[in-house]
């Protein structure tokens, strides 16, 4: 009976272990996929051209600012970092034409909600995935700065 | 005493399962029909790596599971052909120890499910479709019409143009590029002196004339988007077409897939839409010229490397007309965007300059 209890034991713990690490390799573009498809919806939600710009802002921003503290905290290596560069370039792009900065004429009113389409085709498109491993601490901490 | 002996048979029983690299799930048995097959189909559905998107409806897709199901759709039409289904899903261990086999191969013969075999990657850096196309040469049929045709349709990311560790999330160690693939689709092919009527890349950016120059001594045409391909999907269904008229050329059966696939993102997203066709036997001439031209351009930086494609012709002094011989275009500018102006595109996309 001892010997049955150490065996299951070890597989329990083994179990346990192989979970922890698997969390560990966790793709951050999903989360920021799921974060911009509630965004899309609350702006397609509500008629105010003001809050649909408001969330739209609000919601670059976090985005950014996730990659940000990605890049300030994981350690990446050089593909790493110049994949999360890329990302975050084509978000700054987009916040950019959202509110006519850099070049870019501001989007109307009307428009707001293709915007928002447009803006999740960006980040769903075929090349946007970003392979990195990031630990769990530090994934449980961009998915509580895009809440 | 008794426990301990079932653990042993349990454990035994997952180290054994676990050594094995493939295993058939469900041999039908069927009587086999040796007759001549009039084609051959492989798709390749790369599911190993962030597969997300959602409905407009905001409702998720996961793991390319569309593409399966147009494959297994046109897999039950093909009444004279063999199809080839690669369904690359991510490597996991059960308790962590024991190596699973994700990874599907549904093979259909004369539109009969004759095999199903999971499989997985035995050396985690073996060349890229390695264990792909050795379960292909195992299984395939050996007789053949003499109008044979042969498609490869791929549908992933974006093969990228150098290195390409971690293109599989779980198998990061493979490298994945568009060298590799090149040198691995060849595998799929019945001889040496075979080629593909048809290859498909179903990605981002993949449209390059490098890929062109790569792929020219394998296939006769190939179907590709020089700049971004919504989701890595074209349609797919206008393959029936080798039912429905026989002999039909793999360009007028591109065209259509084109034409289907256009239509219906023009429909549905604000992004750039870039379709090419290439018939790689009138782009021979120029080929050459071409990707040289346009690789002296490019940059090592692996920033630049990373970003999307641009049309080839805004970042060179680049004479369109000398380079659209054996190029046809289906193109609709982003709604918003820098590029959203552009109501033109050579049909060949370049990774942008480096700042």
């Amino acid at each position: 009976m001892k010997t049955l209890n150490t065996i299951l034991t070890s597989i329990l713990l083994v179990f346990v272990f192989q979970t922890a690490s698997f969390a560990q390799s966790t793709n951050i573009t999903e989360t920021f996929k799921e974060h911009f498809n509630k965004t899309v919806q609350e702006v397609q939600e509500t008629d105010d051209a003001d809050e649909k710009r408001a969330i739209l802002n609000e919601s670059f921003d976090k985005m950014i600012h996730a990659i940000d503290q990605i890049e300030s905290k994981a350690s990446l290596t050089e593909d790493e970092t110049a994949m999360l560069d890329s990302y975050k370039l084509g978000l700054t792009e987009k916040k950019s034409e959202l509110n006519g900065l850099d070049g870019f004429d501001e989007i109307m009113d009307e428009d707001l909600d293709d915007f928002s389409n447009f803006s999740q085709d960006f980040i769903e498109q075929a090349n946007r995935t970003i392979t990195i491993g990031v630990t769990t601490a530090l994934l449980i901490l961009i998915i509580l700065l895009l809440l | 005493m008794r426990y301990q002996f079932l653990a042993l048979i349990i454990l035994t029983g997952l180290i054994y399962s676990g050594c094995s690299h493939t295993s058939e799930l469900t041999g039908d048995n069927l009587q086999a029909d040796e007759s001549d097959i009039d084609y051959s189909i492989v798709y390749y559905i790369h599911a190993d790596s962030d597969y997300l998107y959602h409905t407009p409806e905001g409702e998720p897709i996961r793991e390319n599971s569309e593409v399966l199901d147009t494959a297994f759709k046109v897999a039950e039409e093909a009444l004279t052909g063999e199809v080839f289904i690669y369904y690359q899903r991510p490597e996991t261990k059960f308790l962590g120890l024991f190596p699973r086999k994700r990874s599907r191969l549904y093979h259909y013969k004369k539109s009969q499910l004759v095999n199903t075999i999971k499989y997985r990657h035995a050396d985690k850096k073996e060349s890229f479709l390695a264990s792909e196309a050795n379960l292909l040469r195992e299984i395939r049929t050996q007789n053949r019409t003499d109008e044979h045709q042969s498609y490869f349709l791929f549908f992933g990311h974006e093969i990228p143009p150098e290195n390409g560790k971690g293109y599989h999330h779980t198998l990061p160690d493979i490298d994945v590029n568009t060298a590799s693939f090149a040198s691995g689709i060849q595998n799929f092919l019945h001889s040496d002196e075979d080629r593909f009527n048809l290859v498909v890349l179903s990605t981002c950016n993949n449209g390059t004339p490098k890929m062109a120059e790569l792929l020219m001594p394998f296939t006769d045409t190939m179907l590709a988007s020089p700049q971004n391909l919504h989701l890595s999907h074209f349609d797919t269904e206008a393959i029936t077409l080798l039912e429905k008229e026989p002999g039909v050329s793999s360009m007028k059966l591109a065209r259509s897939m084109a034409d289907q696939t256009y239509q219906r993102l023009e429909e549905t997203i604000q992004t750039t839409i870039t379709l090419t066709l290439y018939d790689l036997e009138e782009v021979k001439p120029y080929i050459d010229t071409l990707a040289s031209l346009t690789s002296s351009n490019q940059t090592s930086d692996r920033f630049v490397q990373f970003q999307d494609n641009v049309d080839c012709s805004a970042i060179n002094p680049f004479e369109a007309d000398a380079y659209q011989q054996g190029v046809e275009m289906w193109y609709k500018p982003a709604r918003f965007g820098r590029q959203s102006g552009r109501s033109t595109h050579s049909g060949w996309g370049c990774k942008p300059a480096a700042q």
